[in-house]
């Protein structure tokens, strides 16, 4: 007898439901001697792809299937009444491909249901199990026990099945249909009983249907059977002890040959078969699964790029001609001026790209990504190309890129080469408020049927999978919130470790320990603290569910939805099914749109900039340009791709590290490596951002580097063959080209083959032949063993971490132009940054920082203010123009729906409280708080103007407050044609005088509710008093401090960052504003554990530390303690020179109950980024 | 009819069937095909940790039903037996009156089985009602023979 092949199976990735990882199941499979294996997700095929590379590596079959929901008309409209089995039949059994084919469209139908939950009918079944172009089967249908049919069986009414089956069996197509027999041996005459399972068997047999035997497998082996207990708690968010439909025993393992011959013995028991009953079962399962093996590169496509047809592209020759005719023309545009050897060179550099596209066959892909990219330039809308796609001179001729590679010296071998047969990566960088409406743009210009966006699985992290356990496990929830409030970046699989070493932890690791010990008699049941850190573990990292990639498009040609199944997006666009690691293996061309805020900061930049100066001179006088300068167009756009890159006012800007605000350089460490390095011209940016990443600083590249750079040491050079590749950076390897370069100059190999090389650095399983490889080879160059010893150190400790040149050298741009926008148009640039909010800070501290350049921050008008942050000019008071201000947006009031912001800008301008009230119909709250943050005090001064009232805003506060709810009666509105007479505002110019005007701390308090900004002062100032008498050093005030010297410093928290260190032990960054500008404070081990728990939660901090001074410009805090300075503790923790002024310093925090309450809305970002501040993208 | 914990040794056949049972000193030999079956707990509520490899036998116990003949007894017994896992240790959890098996077991699964499936889980319905407070406590052993 043949081993026994497993037909239905669910991976990891049927979320909330399957237990085990693709990689598991196939070897166990494999381990057991099976030569196939099926995987049945629920509901799609996310793990298909993992499953078939599984299987290819674990030397098995795939066979693919999904498990999916019937549907049925009930009383109430369709509903789920079972699931059966589709396996794909593979093209050994017919036409190669029509089976998958006909999966993915059966399972992209059952998601396309709209007011129907996601499944099919039994007629769309049967329909979609034949191919339309044999009209035959090409799909087999499992009926189970969790079919209707088998779902009948629970029931008492014992015709129901028999009824059911026949009804299958007459609507689906003769040979589409088998039986699937399973028990998972539970009690007998239960659901998955043996005895159930003889029943599906007698019914098969009744109606002349074969039958198979499966195990609907949710996990790999018996031990993950309560982790599928905890799902299923999960996906009905119900507690355990509640959940009435949890799987009846642990059985539903991937069970071996012989474990399945004891179910089928079992079976054949119950039922009085013999052995010949039992063969038959066994020999059908062996037959089906046969008729259902993939080849995965003729059903699949397996690595076989598609890209879209050239008709669709428009091409009247061949894609290889169209390239090469396009990038030799532009070619000669781009470098007219070049000399003639260097033209030469470019030549030469050209033919070698065009040779390697044409040899992989990916000219069409080049000339589709062309045609998207153009496509976006025409919409009028910000892009920028970046990633390694930079390297190439064909991406650049074809303007897909804005980085020359010659003059940058970016090699093409990194991006592309003849070892390397995986379709590129070129990434787009768009407008992010453009973002949906680029891909509409590209669904249309492409068609349905070839473009799909690409997905992601989200999975289980800490917070999540502690709440998951906590509610499976009936956790009270507010205990849960509790212990996942204190959960900070790790993984949920390394919690327990996390519990012996994390300062913040200690409280909980105690719980912990208590209720392992807890015993029967204490009160109540002990939390299941313990159980709930394992359960956590095992959690770890299991998809949740699958969302709309932030950036990929998949482009395929007309048969894109025969190779993966679809479903809605959030956004409504279909998405696919499958996820980045998928791309490679079915040839898909995956191209990454990604929205950048701050590309859309800066598009909204340059229109603030045209409306305030509509005119070349009057931008060039206004942001200092020259008068003539090219890239103002007459209407006073500027094009920001045009400005020069050697503007000094820009690296000034950066070198102050004032650089808040600035892509990629505003983060803490960043700011400290600007104001070290000093940058002067746009390769110091380059290298300054490929600097700052977690290889260089873990591999201590910085510090020779900086000495370097700085004059104090010499550059050192292994060897003086290196000098060319290594020159740019003083020595130091930083860029993943000059990797490629030493390895190519120590050893005589190609480029593409050295980059080869650098992909097997860190890998474990290649590293030791490619060090071979270079020892050997660099011996019989003549180099010497120490020179080999040390280049060889040099590059294993590079391992590939370093970064790509080329991306480095895209990300630079939008940096520079960035830095150029603050340094030139300050105030347009903060009206983008406050509209977009496109980096890691809250909002409210680049207002601070608005603040500190002296730009006016307008209040919220109801006249003045639109729906967008807008640069407004000011007077300076004795009518002469003042500075540009920014006037805050209608936008940011809490509570203010769309329609109301839609219906104020309507009516604007209003001359009246009572034309207010009319024309935008405002609820009360909503008048209410625009009268609380000042937008109605210009309506209000008005009407006071020709009286001699002096109502404030707390009067008019009260008044609007007073007033009776906004009804929508259309009965108050004027008659048509009835003209409102230009009236002055009585009702305003009478209000009576009667509350005290609030002060500023009560003002800024509201604003931070209701608005999540202080507009009218820095937050902090109300804390001055108190900062004052404990002596608490200014962020301004720091850089005139000496080195070493012992302060206080406080503010509100705007980041804190864990980078990985060198070392392996944790430090956490945590910077403060205090107004006068940030305070960067560094907590090593001991300072985390002096201040505990606080190190994650606290908003307001009062800090003690020592001043380290980084560079001319930067100096930062070590710090030793810190406290919450809402609530600053008695007792012996604060310093002497605290506890005598203790008592007032705490009533004075809680003498203004409001400063203490509401800072929710501030931390919307929760100060929190990655370790780099900006997201890896190899 | 009787509800135990008592543990017993219990010899099987190489592929885990049980053959021969120890139970108070007195030998019980297997005289039919054993049925097995297995049964939910609620191990959430009597386990306290779940590290990485562990969980086999946390979701369900198997339970055999045996029918045995006593050393020196005359008829055949019918007991129910639970296997922990991973312990493997085994537990009689009750003995069926002798009347009652030779009633249901006499004529097993020879009829139209849907017609018999309503009464099997009223057959059951006690075993687990009983089990359920005895199943946990592994350790020790108390008797409550009331046969």
């Amino acid at each position: 007898m043949r081993n026994f092949i497993h037909l239905h199976a669910a991976t990891a990735f049927s979320a909330h439901y399957g237990v085990s990882w693709p990689e598991d199941l196939a070897q166990a499979a494999a381990a057991d001697g099976a030569d196939a294996l099926a995987i049945t997700d629920r509901d799609g095929l996310y793990g298909a792809i993992k499953h078939v590379k599984a299987c290819m590596a674990a030397g098995i079959d795939p066979i693919l299937g999904v498990d999916l929901a019937v549907v049925e008309e009930g009383e109430r409209g369709p509903v789920v009444t079972g699931r059966v089995v589709v396996l794909a039949h593979g093209g050994a059994a017919g036409h190669p491909g029509a089976g998958y084919g006909a999966l993915c469209r059966l399972i992209s139908l059952a998601h396309h249901q709209p007011k129907r939950p996601v499944g099919l009918t039994l007629e769309q079944l049967a329909q979609g199990v034949v191919d339309p172009a044999s009209g035959h089967p090409v799909l087999t249908v499992l009926l189970g026990p969790h079919s209707p049919v088998g779902r009948a069986m629970e029931s008492r009414k014992y015709l129901l099945p028999r009824s059911k089956f026949r009804q299958w069996r007459e609507a689906m197509p003769a040979g589409s249909l088998v039986a699937e027999i399973t028990s998972h041996l539970n009690t007998p005459a239960a659901p998955l009983s043996t005895t159930h399972a003889v029943r599906m068997v007698k019914l098969a047999h009744e109606f002349d249907v074969p039958a198979v035997l499966s195990n609907a497998v949710r996990y790999a082996g018996p031990e993950d059977a309560p982790v599928a207990d905890v799902l299923d708690a999960a996906r009905n968010i119900a507690p355990l002890d509640q959940l009435a439909d949890l799987q009846p025993t642990g059985q539903a393992w991937l069970k071996s040959s012989s474990e399945m011959e004891k179910v089928v013995r079992d079976i054949a028991d119950y039922g009085g078969y013999g052995t010949s009953g039992l063969q038959q079962l066994w020999a059908n399962t062996a037959q089906l699964a046969d008729k259902c093996r993939l080849d995965p590169h003729k059903d699949l496509g397996w690595k076989q790029p598609r890209t879209p047809e050239s008709d669709v592209l428009g091409l009247l020759q061949p894609a290889r001609q169209e390239l090469q005719q396009r990038t030799e023309s532009a070619l000669l545009q781009r470098f007219t001026g070049l000399s003639p050897s260097k033209l030469e060179k470019a030549r030469d550099r050209l033919s070698v790209e065009l040779a390697t596209i044409s040899k992989l066959g990916f000219e069409s892909y080049f000339l589709t990504v062309a045609e998207v990219s153009e496509m976006i330039r025409t919409m009028g809308v910000r892009r920028a190309a970046r990633g390694s796609g930079a390297s190439s001179l064909v991406n650049y001729l074809l303007g897909i890129s804005a980085v020359d590679p010659l003059a940058n010296d970016l090699l093409f071998e990194r991006f592309l080469s003849n070892d390397r047969a995986t379709l590129p990566d070129i990434d787009l960088d768009v407008e992010s408020a453009q973002r949906h409406n680029v891909y509409r743009a590209i669904f249309e210009r492409f068609g349905a049927k070839r473009v799909t966006l690409m997905s992601m699985q989200n999975s289980y992290r800490a917070r999540g999978a502690v709440r998951d356990a906590g509610l499976a496990l009936g956790v009270e929830k507010g205990e849960i919130d509790q212990i996942a409030k204190q959960l900070w970046r790790f993984s949920a699989g390394s919690f327990r470790e996390a519990l012996e070493e994390k300062p913040e932890l200690r409280e909980l690791a105690a719980h912990v320990n208590q209720s392992r010990y807890a015993t029967e008699g204490d009160d109540g049941p002990a939390p299941q603290l313990d159980l709930l850190v394992d359960i956590t573990q095992r959690l770890d990292s299991l998809p949740r569910h699958i969302s709309m990639h932030p950036c990929g498009v998949i482009l395929g040609d007309s048969t894109l939805l025969n190779r993966t199944p679809v479903q809605p997006s959030g956004m409504g666009l279909p998405m696919s099914q499958f996820d980045k690691h998928d791309m490679d293996a079915m040839g898909m061309l995956k191209l990454d749109v990604l929205g950048v805020r701050m590309q859309s900061a800066m598009a909204h930049a340059v229109r603030e900039i045209i409306k305030l100066h509509p005119s070349r001179e009057e931008v060039a006088a206004h942001g200092g340009h020259a008068p003539d300068a090219p890239f103002i167009g007459e209407g006073g756009a500027i094009d920001l791709d045009a400005v020069p890159l050697d503007d000094e006012p820009t690296f000034e800007l950066i070198r102050s590290t004032h650089t808040l605000g600035c892509f990629q350089i505003e983060s803490p460490g960043q700011r400290e490596l600007v104001g070290k390095m000093a940058p002067a011209e746009f390769s110091d940016l380059v290298i300054d951002i490929s600097l700052f990443r977690p290889g260089p600083m873990k591999s201590n590249m910085v510090k020779p580097f900086l000495e370097s750079r700085a004059g104090f040491a010499k550059p050192h050079y292994a060897h003086p063959d290196l000098i060319p590749a290594l020159a740019e950076t003083h020595g130091v390897t930083v860029f993943h080209e000059q990797v490629l370069r030493t390895f190519a100059t120590m050893t005589d190999c190609t480029l593409s083959r050295a980059d080869e090389f650098r992909r097997g650095l860190g890998n474990p399983a290649v590293e030791p032949t490619v060090e071979q490889y270079f020892r050997d080879k660099a011996t019989a160059k003549g180099y010497t063993a120490a020179v080999i010893e040390e280049v060889w150190g040099t590059l294993a400790a590079f391992g590939s971490f370093g970064f790509c040149k080329a991306h480095g050298a895209a990300f630079a741009v939008p940096t520079y132009q960035s830095a150029w926008l603050k340094a030139h148009h300050p105030a347009e640039f903060m009206a983008g940054l406050w509209e977009h909010d496109p980096g890691m800070y809250p909002r409210r501290l680049l207002v601070a920082e608005a603040r500190r350049m002296g730009i006016p921050i307008l209040p919220l008008d109801i006249n003045a203010s639109a729906g967008e942050y807008h640069a407004e000019r000011t007077d300076a008071g004795d009518g002469t123009p003042g500075a540009t201000g920014v006037r805050l947006s209608l936008a940011g009031v809490y509570g203010l729906s769309a329609t109301e912001l839609k219906r104020i800008l309507a009516g604007q301008p209003y001359n009246s409280l009572a034309e207010l009230r009319d024309r935008a119909r405002l609820s009360r709250p909503t008048l209410k708080r625009l009268a609380q943050l000042g937008a109605l005090d210009s309506l209000h001064r008005q009407a006071k103007s020709h009286t001699s009232n002096t109502a404030n805003r707390a009067d008019l506060v009260a008044h609007v407050n007073s007033l009776p709810a906004h009804h929508g009666s259309k009965r108050k509105e004027p008659l048509l044609g009835q003209l409102a007479l230009p009236m002055e505002d009585i009702e305003l110019a009478a209000l009576a005088a009667e509350h005290p005007e609030a002060g500023l701390a009560e003002t800024v308090a509201t604003e931070l509710d209701l608005l999540s900004l202080d507009v009218s002062g820095h937050l902090m100032e109300s804390y001055a008093p108190l900062l004052d008498r404990l002596g608490v050093s200014r962020a301004e005030a720091l850089l005139g401090l000496r080195n070493n010297s012992e302060v206080l410093v406080a503010g509100v928290r705007v980041a804190t960052q864990t980078p990985p260190m060198r070392g392996g032990k944790r430090v956490v960054f945590i910077s403060i504003d205090d107004g006068t500008g940030c305070v960067d404070s560094t907590f090593f081990t001991e300072a985390q554990e002096k201040s505990g728990p606080l190190l994650f939660g606290t908003r307001m901090l009062l800090i003690r530390g020592l001043t380290r001074r980084t560079g001319p410009r930067g100096i930062t805090i070590q710090a030793l303690e810190a406290w919450d300075l809402q609530n600053l503790p008695p007792g012996p923790e604060l310093p002497g020179w605290l506890r005598p002024r203790q008592t007032d310093t705490i009533e004075e925090a809680h003498s203004n109950p409001r400063m203490l309450l509401g800072y929710g809305a501030i931390h919307d970002k929760q100060g929190v980024t990655s370790a780099s501040g900006f997201t890896d993208h190899h | 009819m009787g509800t135990f914990t008592e543990s017993v040794t219990m010899e099987c056949s190489p592929d885990g069937e049980p053959v021969r049972m120890w139970w108070r000193g007195l030998c019980h030999e297997i005289v039919a095909k054993p049925q097995s079956w297995y049964q939910r707990r609620p191990w959430w509520q009597d386990h306290t940790s779940l590290r990485p490899g562990e969980g086999v036998g946390y979701v369900d116990t198997q339970i055999w039903r045996l029918q045995v003949v006593r050393d020196g007894e005359p008829g055949i017994l019918t007991m129910d037996v639970l296997l922990y896992r991973p312990s493997l240790r085994w537990r009689v959890i009750k003995v069926h009156p002798r009347v009652e098996r030779e009633v249901t077991e006499a004529e097993p699964e020879s009829a139209e089985p849907e017609f018999r499936e309503p009464e099997c889980p009223e057959q059951f319905q006690e075993t687990e009602l009983l089990a359920a407070g005895t199943l946990e406590s592994e350790g020790t052993a108390e008797c409550e023979d009331s046969a």
